[in-house]
């Protein structure tokens, strides 16, 4: 048994199948062929495998495929570059240096995309309060809030 | 370009997705690779059983134990002690004992599950306690390591002390806690090679540890390091293991085989922080000049030797701390428990003694009446004084710049005075703040840089660019940006004709494991002597080409000149003197060689522990709840001094992550272990990480005071971050409540226990 799904990924229409258990990620990962996407803990803790749906941002690992209607709006760190906010995003964290490992970098993007999104000129509480899911072990979160604040400017 | 903030290389391809990490990377007919582990902490196997009916079509699944290996059974690290595979005794629980593969990670999970280790249990060892106990009652146990170092006449000293004081410090496993898991793939190649390649710090250590395992040469085995996505000392040593696996499962099916770790398997059975028990007794004169110091040392090595000997001889020598001792004595031993073997973690060692001997040393300012920042500048090493080891420090030393440093930016000694335990804060909070002074060898110790003759390569290639060559590997510290800043302004190119090619020991010669602060400084020292080369010789080949003169010839910017007159661009230059000579490349190499002036007898642990050693000061405020007794960090203030920073971003980002992992040492890491000897915390869920809302404002200052034989000045930078934030915030929590609690992670717990004993 499978389930069929036809989803707006990254701006193109994907039509996808997979068992009616399968995770979001792993569909992701696997048939969309999207990596940026990453299992950190398997668990909803580490955030890495954060992507924005229907504006809202999701963890991949602990979503159901199954769950996701078809029509859904999906972004994934590939499809930043082709928005605005993703590219000066994307400017913010380079400048400030806010990229080490990159394990954990596409869900923090999508992080501060979801957070812009919705409050466009965020206090550093308000970044750090929506970033508290995304774990990083690299940076110790500093180049990353302020890469956020920069993209807001 | 040494100094200026180069983006990074790998930040493109990391923020758009397209980095590929080793669980990213599939190939035709790979299996899925699963390890099969015992379900206790010591014991004898009795029978390794494939149960039938379990769902699982064993003709499907590739199944393997210590039978099948067809070369040597054991790891080759410093010592070829720990087991590819147990065959016989067990030493922790979770020791790898078979390995199966499927065609999917579900498969490989089931069949997994379906192999039942049947042993005979022993008595083990599972907690530092145990060791400590036994130690201090001189009962004989399992050594993986012992040194003694020390001058002086410590009995003497301590004896015409007038304050001496006494206590013992302790440490918990820490977890590296990479956001990418171990994970490695084998692939067999043409002509009877295979490939491992994966996620690893150091390819030359993996590389000759599976071809023994496969009873192969390195003609017929290479190592290959993927992008990694963190690592911080937990993908030095356990790569090794797991590329063995990888490799017999391929050995064994001829297919391409990958091992990804999931959380709870890496966080449970692969290397963390020892843990350690300090005790030290010092003494100084009432006038605060220190006398003597006696320091005692246990870490716990878990079940196998591993990196033991290196990280307790590095924690033995930073013992005394960034001091001037007239004596001092260090013993240290380490001692098999039967849990995973522990390894390396950022700081080696230094971690666990500094945060003793930082916590000692406020104290004994207190009881010498002196403020903490005052007491520290009164007995800083400085240019000329002897260390523990008989080093003579020379004029690298930056204790007092970073002292003074950390002061002006914290603000310190109006906070010290403000606040603390007489002086309560309104409200339910009470703040504190803390410093640490401290230094970190860069670089292997003695004489490791000398065994590894470090060798690096340059290539100037037809296709216009100039190519690093090294076995030193990107985990995310940068490397890959930094070196080649290195060879772009030595060389007088942009950083975009230089490319780092990828990390492989068929490829690159070894230029050493990528540990120990050494990649910048040495090998990046290295690569700018072969940068030097190949610019006389791209000039040389000019001059020739262009019928000029060699030595009136420049290269600045990315282009060649002849006084004012421009002869052409680099990448077309080197095209046409590489095609007139009629070869594809010039490679110039260079070889570290130890300076001179080193002496270092690693028996007695004396003379020049290291070529040159980083400084640094925290200081940390913290502000502790009085109904939850819960400690938040709101600001730290850390200065470096790095010699020269050759990328300031990405050196600030080393000092800032460091300094939060030791935050999350301080406060809230901690692993446990069950009566079973299998690890407690075994997951995100339960090993509780740092994260944006527990991390403080940080403000870092690099102070450069720069190293000759480092390139521009360099020198090693990564590991010392960890050092500081962990006395500091402890040497907080005392001036905020007045309570010491010597064993991390300073939980409320223990907060409140301790406030209850002194009531």
């Amino acid at each position: 048994m499978t389930v069929t799904r036809s989803w707006i990924v990254n701006g193109e229409r994907r039509t996808v199948r997979f068992d009616p258990l399968a995770r979001l990620l792993d569909v992701i990962r696997g048939q969309l062929g999207l990596c940026a996407a990453k299992e950190g803990c398997g668990e909803g803790e580490c955030g890495a495998c954060s992507v924005v749906l229907d504006g809202e941002l999701h963890l991949a690992c602990l979503t159901a495929a199954a769950q996701v209607d078809d029509g859904a709006v999906l972004l994934t760190a590939e499809g930043l570059e082709d928005l605005e906010l993703g590219r000066s995003l994307k400017a913010a964290f380079d400048r400030q240096g806010a990229v080490q490992c990159g394990y954990c970098t596409p869900a923090m993007l999508l992080g501060g995309y979801a957070l812009l999104s919705n409050t466009p000129s965020p206090d550093e509480e308000q970044i750090r309060a929506a970033l508290a899911g995304h774990l990083c072990r690299c940076t110790g979160y500093a180049t990353i809030v302020a890469a956020i604040r920069e993209a807001t400017s | 370009m040494i100094g200026a903030d180069q983006r990074r290389k790998d930040s493109q391809s990391k923020m758009a997705g397209t980095t590929r990490y080793t669980a990213d990377i599939s190939y035709e007919g790979m299996l899925h690779g699963a390890v099969v582990r015992a379900p206790l902490a010591r014991g004898r196997i009795r029978a390794i059983r494939r149960v039938e009916d379990a769902g699982v079509d064993w003709s499907r699944v590739v199944f393997a134990t210590a039978e099948d290996i067809p070369g040597k059974r054991h790891v080759q690290m410093i010592a070829a002690d720990m087991p590819f595979l147990a065959w016989d005794e067990v030493f922790y629980n979770g020791e790898p004992v078979a390995l199966v593969a499927a065609e999917s990670r579900e498969e490989a999970e089931t069949a997994r599950r379906a192999v039942v280790v049947e042993m005979e249990p022993l008595p083990a060892t599972l907690t530092l306690d145990e060791l400590v106990e036994r130690h201090r009652q001189g009962v004989e146990q399992h050594e993986l390591a012992r040194w003694h170092l020390g001058r002086g006449d410590v009995r003497a000293g301590l004896a015409a002390a007038d304050v001496v004081l006494e206590d013992s410090y302790t440490t918990p496993h820490q977890e590296q806690a990479y956001l990418e898991t171990n994970a490695v793939i084998a692939v067999p190649e043409a002509g009877g090679r295979m490939r491992v390649e994966g996620s690893m710090q150091c390819p030359y250590y993996v590389a000759p540890a599976v071809a023994g395992m496969l009873g192969t040469d390195l003609d017929h085995l290479h190592a290959r390091a993927l992008p990694m996505g963190g690592a911080f000392g937990g993908k030095e040593d356990f790569p090794s293991l797991l590329a063995g696996h990888a490799a017999l499962l391929a050995h064994v099916s001829g297919r391409p085989v990958r091992i990804v770790l999931d959380r709870a398997e890496d966080v449970a059975y692969t290397t963390k922080r020892h843990p350690s028990w300090t005790r030290i007794r010092a003494g100084a004169r009432s006038d605060g000049t220190l006398c003597a110091v006696d320091i005692d040392i246990v870490f716990d090595g878990g079940a196998y030797i591993t990196m033991s000997p290196v990280v307790l001889s590095r924690g033995a020598i930073h013992a005394p701390g960034a001091y001037s001792w007239p004596a001092a004595e260090v013993n240290a031993v380490a001692y098999r428990s039967n849990t995973p073997p522990n390894g390396a973690f950022r700081g080696f060692g230094v971690p666990q003694t500094l945060y003793a001997i930082e916590s000692h040393v406020d104290r004994l300012a207190r009881a010498c009446g002196m403020e903490p920042h005052a007491f520290r500048e009164k007995n800083r090493l400085r240019e000329g004084d002897l260390t523990a080891t008989g080093q003579r420090i020379d004029d690298t030393v930056a204790s007092r710049q970073v002292l003074e440093k950390a002061l002006e930016i914290s603000g310190f000694e109006e906070k010290h005075r403000a606040w603390g335990v007489f002086r309560p804060a309104g409200g339910r909070a009470k703040k504190g703040v803390g410093m640490a002074l401290y230094w970190h060898g860069a670089g292997f110790t003695g004489g490791g840089e000398a065994r590894i003759a470090a060798r690096v390569a340059l290539d100037l290639r037809d296709d216009g660019l100039a190519h690093i060559r090294v076995s030193s590997t990107e985990m995310g510290q940068g490397a890959h940006t930094v070196l080649p800043q290195i060879v772009a302004e030595t060389l007088g190119v942009p950083v975009d004709r230089v490319v780092v090619d990828p990390p492989d020991t068929a490829e690159v010669p070894d230029s050493g494991p990528t540990v120990a602060s050494r990649t910048t400084m040495i090998v990046g020292g290295e690569l700018e002597t072969c940068a030097r080369a190949a610019r006389d010789r791209l000039l040389e080949a000019v001059g020739r080409l262009t019928g000029r003169d060699a030595g009136a010839l420049a290269l600045e910017g990315g282009e060649i000149r002849d006084g004012d007159e421009v002869l052409g661009g680099f990448s077309d230059l080197l095209r046409r003197a590489l095609g007139e000579a009629g070869e594809p490349r010039w490679e110039l190499t260079s070889q570290h060689r130890l300076a001179p002036h080193i002496r270092w007898d690693e028996a007695t642990h004396t003379g020049d522990a290291y070529a040159t050693y980083a400084w640094g000061c925290t200081i940390a405020e913290v502000e502790v709840d009085l109904d939850l007794y819960e400690v938040r960090v709101p600001r730290i203030w850390v200065a470096v001094d790095v010699g020269r920073a050759v990328n300031p971003t990405l050196a600030r980002g080393q000092v800032e992550g460091g300094t939060l992992q030791a935050v999350g040492y301080a406060l809230c890491e901690e692993v446990g272990v069950r009566p079973d000897g299998a690890l407690l915390r075994d997951r995100f869920q339960t090993y509780i990480l740092p994260t944006t809302l527990d991390s403080p404002r940080m403000e870092v200052a690099l102070v450069e005071v720069p190293y000759g034989r480092g390139p521009g000045g360099a020198k090693g930078l990564g590991e010392m971050p960890m050092n500081g934030a962990a006395p500091a915030v402890a040497n907080a929590v005392e001036h905020a409540l007045g309570i010491r609690v010597c064993d991390l992670p300073i939980t409320p717990e223990k907060i409140f226990a301790a406030l209850e004993e002194r009531k």
